[in-house]
């Protein structure tokens, strides 16, 4: 159920963001041809979340959420450790 | 076949990187929007020579959203696991904050926009690593009135839905984030509502 509805509205705040995004490179002259590569990581994505849906039952939510965790918390001081 | 449709090893990569992303995001809470952008930043151009243009990234990963939102949320919806309610009242006020946080992407310098991106998932791992392990059987993190769906299968969900005031914050917050760095709103908005 939550999952569900916060995704719902996180899909049409992707829509939102995505439509402007393209509009504002479009305004600023930057061609969007590497939006191409959005084709490829679209189809991984839609068959990831098939498989991920199929399989979810059968691992732990707990041990998978605590994984995500610590690869976010990796990427997200690797990032800060670039910019500063 | 034409030759421009085959994929090339960029594609490829991109391709796997993408279905690992979401099988992983898929078993958790979490949308794996920012593994797929820091990926797209820092270890695509290694791997193929190829740079994308500034926000580039930013772009692919909310495209990159559209078909698995959409395909697990059309799941949400034949199970009848959605709340018609929250999303027509929620609607509006989250696409006026992602458009916002859009246009602010264009508007920050590119070291401050890193920044505010690895500020924000920083936060959603402190946020979660004290969020309980297994919200379903735990209190909710806000008070709120409980509601109920029924779903096709004849199975019947309680859940607290928070305030009017404290949801809306949140999800025009995590819109925000979601347009200034594709990322957002599942992560802000998931604590709002605990199923039962």
């Amino acid at each position: 159920m939550a999952v569900g509805t916060s995704l719902t509205l996180a899909l049409l705040a992707v829509l939102t963001a995505s439509i402007l995004h393209m509009t504002l490179f479009v305004l600023a002259g930057i061609t969007l041809a590497p939006l191409r590569f959005s084709v490829w990581s679209g189809l991984g994505a839609l068959a990831g979340a098939a498989v991920g849906m199929r399989v979810r039952h059968f691992v732990p939510q707990g041990h998978a959420s605590k994984i995500v965790l610590g690869l976010f918390l990796l990427v997200g001081l690797g990032v800060l450790s670039q910019v500063l | 076949m034409c030759e421009s449709c085959l994929p090339t090893f960029p594609h490829l990569i991109l391709f796997l990187a993408s279905l690992l992303f979401a099988i992983i995001a898929s078993l958790n809470r979490f949308s794996s929007a920012p593994l797929l952008c820091a990926f797209l930043i820092f270890i695509f151009p290694v791997l193929t020579d190829i740079i994308l243009p500034n926000r580039m990234p930013i772009l692919i990963t909310l495209l990159t959203e559209i078909p698995s939102f959409g395909y697990v949320s059309w799941i949400f919806f034949r199970l009848r696991l959605l709340d018609g309610e929250l999303i027509r009242r929620f609607a509006v006020p989250v696409m006026l904050a992602a458009s916002f946080g859009a246009l602010v992407a264009y508007v920050l310098p590119t070291p401050l926009l890193l920044f505010s991106w690895a500020i924000l998932l920083l936060g959603v791992v402190v946020a979660w690593w004290y969020a309980p392990a297994d919200p379903d059987k735990s209190p909710p993190m806000f008070e709120g009135l409980a509601k109920q769906v029924r779903t096709r299968d004849g199975v019947t969900y309680t859940y607290v839905c928070t305030r009017r005031e404290i949801g809306l914050l949140l999800g025009i917050l995590g819109a925000f984030f979601t347009g200034l760095t594709s990322f957002g709103l599942g992560e802000v908005e998931a604590v709002n509502w605990v199923t039962r």
